[in-house]
């Protein structure tokens, strides 16, 4: 019995020692937040006007230095604290230490120009260690004022949480329709699982008109990657894909080579595989084994990573892929994106710049137009007003342009192609071709769905 | 049906590695008894530390040097160390320590190699001469596969040279015969060991080598892992014992599950058999295998005892727990409630292990997988809700339990062990996803009026402490003595008539009706739970830390629980210290390992230390009344040190002092030991019959 209330005891200290920690933890982090860097943010204007981040003013200033208390969780006259959740720890350590990155990196920027109206920016990081996430989201109910820039892979759990709470959340993307379609979210490139854009796979059909009549399809049917690919095969059978093969993987594949033995016996002529990088990758490698592989190898943004080549080689050569963020390959002084990985390169340890990073970065920014339009008048309903109000955001060009406040986008997007061991644009072939930040846009190509979803989290 | 012969070697070629990595297993468990766990984990750090000296991203080194270095020098160095520093100490124990340990082993070798020396990242794995390949009747055989096989005939040949042609191998087989033999005609049955336990590595890290390219082109640990567990299966189509059967068994495996490629539809119903082959040929081979002789004598001679619980002290304890859980509920934070919940569950589901393991010496590794059926029954049967889904769901997982066991039951324990392992893995590839089961997720009420985070905690003290009656009231009536019987000596058992196996079966029904509720509570305690909760991976350190905290007592579930529970608490809350997270995260490892020091568990040596200090105390107490105490001067002291004096005159004597009071009404302490080996001038060098062979 002893040494059961030793271990009470221990779990005790554990939890006041907890909580010191935090406030350890934030008063470092407001500290560093103080600390002058360099900056590529161009047009660096005169007190009282804006930084630009792309095209965009990015909210972020002094203020007038009236600031009251508003008396609110989370925000005082001098500072604003946000949490960020993410995958961390657990089963695959640093699996979202992107999104963790890029609130750094926004949390220096916006602190070097004064904070938002003059209220520094405290970073909370949350770790929810892929399973805690219930606990994660608890957490930042009682501690932080709003979620910022959150990646978390089973996010569904969180959703309720906050929403019971009535929390304001602007993760940085959404996994579940639980969190996809939740009271109280918005983020910026929204993901809205009852609709499918089915852009990509239409140009795709314009040009292989015969490959998509022998269609294929690989997916891990778990959880999201499952959902994803329900979505996509309504939506692109729709628009006239027929699918002769659909076949599961196992999310540790020994026998892709069999598999692609048996994809070249059906006559499949286009593929798409619904996994992570890993898989695409090894899928590719496969084929180049077996000696054989389809006309059209297609890919998404999950495989927009410099990873596929590392594995691949050249064996991901002609792989189609499409993004829906700026790619890195085109950035440059002036743009978006290349804000987002100056503030990265001056991160301890130089982090990689990672789509998933992007949005993350650009979902703060979209909170701080939010919070900067609310000037003294602070309050979550407030800024639920406005950030309902946001109809048009593309972060400053460094993605397809979205409303965050209808929780929609149009279908707008960009394929690469692998060639030579990089990913190079091929559609549209230069950036003034395209419609938008140098993405094309297609109308009626969102496809409403039939299917069961799931619904999100509601307030009731 | 073209391609049969193409996909035929390519069975091959998977088989072999199988082959190689199965027959390593073989190798030590019959020189040393040990059936090797960490075998699988084994080969996944060889490959990596492999990967760390050749890959152009590690240290660049030429393959063949780096071939060398691994296979010769760092896997029968590594193999030794093992053997000596942990396996050896094992030679007295009960399978369950024996098995806890070098599953402790796997876990911290997994942890190790994920969490701190090689933290996920791309590591690409290259095959042995990419890019050469051949066509062979329509099917593309890679250079990769052929040298699979050539190195699993040269593995076969050299095994089978050693062992028939050599001294040494000569001397491993008779070990197997019978190891005591072998000592007194001068062999050397350590040393042997040793020898084995390195020539084991060296061919789990032959198969982890040449197996990563294949199993995923990129360093994963749990797939490599997995791929040398599925070994096991080939291993126990050799009965453990005959290498020969060994590699048929691994050649088996590997053209089956090539072949299940090629016929086996790929609908989602179906995916998950293709990697469950080897599972499902290994519980077939459990059902053909014969009975195994039944043991006469009791193996807990001198290093494990089984202290008794009360009802009482089981009552008080549910209450002080309900009493401390509600005051940490008040002053903690929403998270830290629930991680406190979660350490409840862990708790709940380390008591489930307390009748199976603890009163019967049986292992199970399945205990998350009965808690998923359990919670699945109460979610989807009737609703959660509803205090009767909780019955429901304990008949349930406690029926599944006994059909599973049943087929192993008449086996020895280590093949009840596996068949436990076997059901986890397939029920994680191919039930616990099924839309009609967990799905990705399903949603679990809690009962009525626990919504409160706070009240449930206390609720979950108060399940618990039921539970924990439950169990002691079953210890201390007819079904606990038959338990206990069975445990000391099976042979006599049966000659009174005892069933074994119905014996074995219920006490395996009733763990696993316990933790088919512990999964409830789980369910309830989450948002949502999946097939992600149950895997056969979190149920080690189930095992490992109720072995450690004492699995033969409630107690011992619940130090072990709130233990397992509070480790990744501390590793989070002090995430920012070096050194101390991945140290709390190797916690439930090293504390398994740790084991071979400690076989009885923390709690009962705490318990024991405190009852023999009271012992003590109680005697000299009785002494000091009884003994003839003369003053200083005429000095005659009992023993060979001059007595101490208490301050007022009067003269203590120490127990130490009078050798001959010793051992006749309680047990040794050490330095009792140590004392008497004094008082007869008995070095250890003397006793220490092992130092001399």
């Amino acid at each position: 019995m002893l040494p059961a209330l030793l271990a009470l005891v221990a779990l005790i200290a554990a939890a006041c020692g907890s909580k010191l920690d935090e406030q350890a933890r934030q008063e470092a982090i407001a500290n560093e937040a103080e600390v002058e860097g360099t900056s590529s943010v161009n047009g660096e204007t005169a007190a009282g006007e804006f930084p630009m981040v792309g095209t965009h003013e990015l909210k972020c200033s002094p203020g007038d230095g009236d600031n009251t208390d508003p008396g609110i969780q989370g925000v005082t006259a001098d500072t604003i604290t946000i949490g960020t959740m993410a995958d961390i720890s657990g089963p695959q350590p640093g699996l979202m230490q992107p999104m963790w990155d890029a609130m750094d990196a926004f949390v220096n920027l916006c602190n070097r120009y004064g904070g938002i109206n003059g209220r520094q920016l405290e970073l909370v990081k949350i770790d929810t260690a892929m399973f805690e996430v219930a606990g994660a989201a608890a957490q930042a109910c009682q501690d932080v004022f709003v979620t910022v820039g959150d990646g978390v892979v089973f996010d569904a759990d969180g959703a309720q949480v906050q929403v019971d709470c009535g929390q304001v959340s602007v993760p940085g993307f959404t996994a579940t329709a639980e969190k996809a379609l939740s009271d109280l979210m918005w983020q910026a490139i929204p993901n809205p699982t009852n609709v499918f854009p089915a852009g990509p796979g239409k140009y795709i059909s314009e040009q292989y008109p015969e490959e998509v009549k022998k269609a294929a399809m690989f997916y891990i049917p778990v959880g999201t990657t499952e959902l994803n690919h329900d979505r996509m095969k309504e939506a692109y059978e729709e628009i006239g894909f027929e699918y002769i093969a659909n076949d599961t993987i196992n999310i540790v594949e020994t026998e892709w080579k069999a598999v692609i033995e048996g994809l070249r016996d059906s006559g499949a002529e286009y593929v798409y595989d619904w996994a992570d990088v890993v898989s695409a990758a090894q899928m590719v490698e496969a084929m180049e084994e077996v000696g054989w592989r389809p006309t059209v190898v297609d890919g998404g943004q999950q495989v927009y990573d410099q990873d596929l080549i590392e594995i691949a080689g050249d064996a991901a050569e002609g792989m189609l892929v499409y993004v829906t963020t700026y790619p890195f390959e085109e950035a440059e002084e002036g743009t978006a994106v290349q804000v987002y990985m100056d503030e990265l390169a001056e991160l301890e340890g130089s982090p990689e710049p990672a789509g998933l990073g992007v949005q993350g970065f650009s979902s703060a920014m979209l909170f701080a137009e939010a919070m900067h339009s609310l000037g003294n008048d602070i309050s979550m309903e407030n800024l639920a007003d406005a950030l309902s109000g946001i109809t048009e955001w593309d972060g400053g060009g460094m993605h397809v342009p979205t409303n965050p406040a209808d929780n929609s986008r149009p279908d707008c997007f960009m394929y690469m192609r692998v060639e030579g061991g990089q990913f190079v644009r091929h559609f549209p072939e230069t950036r003034e071709d395209g419609d938008v930040n140098g993405f094309v846009c297609y109308d009626d190509t969102i496809i409403e769905l039939d299917q069961d979803i799931a619904q999100g989290a509601s307030a009731g | 049906m073209e391609n049969l012969s193409g996909f035929l070697i390519l069975g091959i070629a998977t088989g072999s590695l199988y082959a190689i990595a199965a027959s390593g297993l073989v190798v030590t468990y019959t020189t040393s008894g040990i059936f090797n766990f960490a075998h699988g984990a084994t080969g996944m750090v060889m490959a990596y530390i492999y990967w760390q000296i050749t890959d152009p991203e590690g240290w660049g080194v030429h393959p063949i040097l780096g071939l060398v270095v691994v296979l010769f020098i760092v896997a029968p160095l590594f193999g030794a160390l093992v053997e000596r520093v942990i396996m050896r100490g094992l030679q007295d124990t009960s399978l369950v320590t024996k098995l806890v340990v070098t599953i402790g082993l796997m876990v911290g070798l997994r942890e190790l190699v994920n969490q701190v020396l090689w933290p996920p990242a791309v590591r690409p794995a290259a095959k042995f001469f990419p890019g050469d390949r051949w066509t062979l009747s329509g099917v593309s055989v890679t250079a990769h596969d052929l040298i699979g096989i050539a190195v699993a005939i040269l593995v076969a040949a050299g095994l089978y040279l050693l062992l028939y042609k050599t001294r040494i191998g000569v001397s491993m087989r008779a070990v197997v015969d019978d190891r005591e033999l072998v000592r007194l005609n001068g062999g050397r049955p350590n040393r042997l060991s040793m020898f084995s336990w390195g020539l084991g590595a060296s061919l789990a890290a032959l198969a982890g080598i040449l197996a990563a390219p294949i199993v995923q082109s990129t360093l994963q640990v749990d797939p490599l892992t997995i791929f040398v567990i599925n070994a096991y299966a080939a291993a126990v189509i050799g009965r453990l014992q005959s290498l020969p059967w060994t590699f048929a068994g691994g050649i088996i495996i590997g053209v089956a599950q090539n072949l299940a490629v090629v016929y086996l539809p790929q609908t989602e119903a179906l995916t998950g058999l293709r990697p469950s082959v080897p599972t499902i040929l290994l519980f077939i081979t459990l059902l053909v295998l014969p009975q195994t002789r039944l043991r006469t004598h009791s193996l807990q001679r001198l290093r494990e005892s089984v202290p008794h619980s009360t009802l009482q002290g089981t009552l008080l304890m549910t209450a002080v727990l309900m009493a401390a859980v509600a005051l940490v509920a008040q002053v903690s934070d929403a998270r830290m409630v629930l991680d406190l919940s979660r350490a409840l569950v862990l708790c709940i589901m380390i008591l489930s292990l307390v009748p199976l393991t603890g009163f019967a010496g049986q292992i199970s590794l399945a205990q998350w997988t009965f808690g998923g059926i359990g919670v699945w029954v109460a979610a989807t049967w009737i609703s959660s809700s509803n205090p009767l889904s909780l019955v429901l769901a304990a008949l349930v997982a406690g029926a599944v339990g006994a059909v599973v066991a049943l087929p192993a039951l008449r086996l020895q324990g280590i093949y009840l062990a596996l068949a436990t392992m076997a059901f986890a893995v397939l029920m994680d590839n191919l039930v616990f996803k099924q839309e009609w089961m967990l799905g990705s997720s399903i949603v679990v009420d809690r009962l009525p009026g626990l919504e409160n985070d706070k009240v449930f905690a206390i609720f979950l003290a108060l399940m618990f402490g039921l539970l924990a009656l439950f169990v002691v009231w079953l210890r201390r009536g007819p079904f606990g003595r038959r338990l206990q019987a069975m445990k000391d000596s099976p042979a006599a058992c049966a000659t009174l008539g005892l069933d074994l196996t119905r014996t074995k079966l219920e006490a395996f029904a009733i763990s696993a009706a316990i933790a088919g509720i512990g999964g409830v509570m789980l369910g309830m305690l989450k948002p949502s739970v999946g097939p992600n909760d149950f895997l056969m991976f979190n149920s080690l350190p189930l095992l490992l830390m109720g072995v450690v905290g004492g699995i033969t007592a409630v107690g011992g579930a619940l130090f072990g629980g709130l233990l397992l529970g509070a480790f990744p608490v501390l590793a989070r809350v002090l995430a920012d210290v070096p050194v101390l997270p991945e140290l709390f995260l190797l916690g439930p490892a090293l504390a398994g390992i740790s084991l071979g020091r400690n076989p009885n568990g923390a709690v009962n040596e705490i318990t024991r230390s405190f009852r023999d200090r009271n012992e003590a105390r109680r005697r000299r107490k009785e002494l000091r009344e009884v003994a003839d105490v003369r003053p200083e001067g005429d000095g005659v002291a009992i023993g060979p040190e001059a007595p101490a004096h208490a301050g007022d005159g009067r003269v203590l004597i120490d127990p130490l002092d009078e050798p001959e009071w010793l051992g006749i009404d309680r047990p040794f302490t050490q330095r009792e030991v140590q004392a008497l080996n004094e008082a007869l001038d008995l070095k250890e060098s003397d006793l220490d019959v092992t130092a001399r062979s």
